[in-house]
């Protein structure tokens, strides 16, 4: 009998903010890691806090974001989502592109064009014309393949708006997609 | 750009300032750039066909030999530069209306962002300039 390769979800690794996360009915995702979008302003970024992969972990991830804008933005900007990475567990150790491995304003001297080349581009929010209360969720990256065990992801905001004046229904979530013999 | 005069016009301009601080930089990048018939810029070029309109029909039977072949030479390049010296000498030796209308020419109903930046904004622009505003990178848009 031919062994069949299937791949399945495991647990998602899901940044949103301690304080205010409480999605609605119908987001299946858990918080694990900090990360506070509230208000995030046009042209700025925000990184979350390092996470540790596992030592052994899924090749792929996919990426998944909820986010909701303030105003409506015009329809087609972006919202780019960017990953450091790191081989140190501790926070503010070797993590690439000027990350500090916690929950902050990134980068520290407020040059996003000049240090996001340093990070690894997972994907973007495409926008639509649609203010809050509407969640704007897509997955932005079906296999985003992280080099290192640590890292953390960068949310950099580009679409003209300011975020949504608090964070319940906001996260960027990695779902492991391991390969399954069977 | 200059992001320090864009700040203090954004902060001054009784227009974005109520939208400044909620975060809404498209909507401050939209007004700075509405065009607005009381702020006139200079035109700048204009193609040969578009300069010869300004020839007052009922004028042109008229003019002198000196006239039209000044016109003419203006005509023969492809293109004016409406605000260079040559055609403010040019206005000066036509019929009024001609000189008129060549005068007048010489601007267009311009934006905010033209007449004090050089050019468009855009919302990347406004995030730029309103850095400073914004500790921790966040508007003030709190529920």
């Amino acid at each position: 009998m031919p062994t069949e390769i299937l791949t399945k979800d495991g647990t998602p690794i899901v940044w949103a903010d301690t304080t205010d996360y409480n999605p609605a009915a119908g987001v299946v995702f858990t918080r694990t890691h900090q990360i506070d979008l509230t208000s995030l302003a046009n042209g700025a970024a925000r990184e979350g806090e390092k996470a540790d992969l596992g030592a052994a972990r899924a090749k792929t991830f996919s990426v998944n974001v909820g986010l909701e804008i303030d105003v409506a933005p015009t329809a087609g900007t972006l919202i780019d989502v960017y990953w450091y990475s790191s081989y140190s567990a501790t926070a503010g150790l070797a993590n690439s592109g000027g990350a500090t491995g916690a929950d902050a304003a990134w980068p520290a001297d407020g040059n996003e064009d000049e240090w996001a080349p340093q990070l690894l581009y997972i994907g973007s929010l495409v926008c639509t014309n649609d203010a809050a209360t509407t969640v704007q969720r897509a997955c932005i990256n079906p296999a985003f393949s992280p080099p290192t065990r640590y890292g953390g992801v960068i949310v950099d905001n580009n679409c003209g708006q300011a975020f949504e004046g608090d964070a319940v229904e906001m996260y960027v979530a990695l779902v492991p997609n391991p390969d399954e013999s069977q | 750009m200059d992001y320090e005069l864009l700040r203090t016009i954004i902060k001054s301009n009784p227009r974005t300032i109520g939208l400044w601080a909620s975060g809404r930089d498209q909507d401050i990048a939209d007004i700075l750039n509405d065009v607005d018939v009381d702020i006139q810029v200079n035109r700048g070029v204009v193609p040969s066909n578009e300069f010869l309109s300004l020839l007052d029909p009922s004028e042109f039977a008229s003019l002198t030999q000196i006239q039209s072949q000044s016109f003419g030479l203006f005509l023969a390049s492809g293109s004016v530069d409406m605000n260079a010296v040559p055609v403010d000498q040019l206005a000066g030796i036509m019929p009024d209306k001609t000189k008129a209308k060549i005068k007048a020419h010489k601007t267009r109903p311009g934006s905010i962002s033209e007449r004090d930046l050089g050019g468009r904004v855009t919302a990347a622009d406004v995030g730029k300039a309103l850095k400073p505003d914004r500790p921790e990178g966040r508007a003030n848009n709190a529920n």
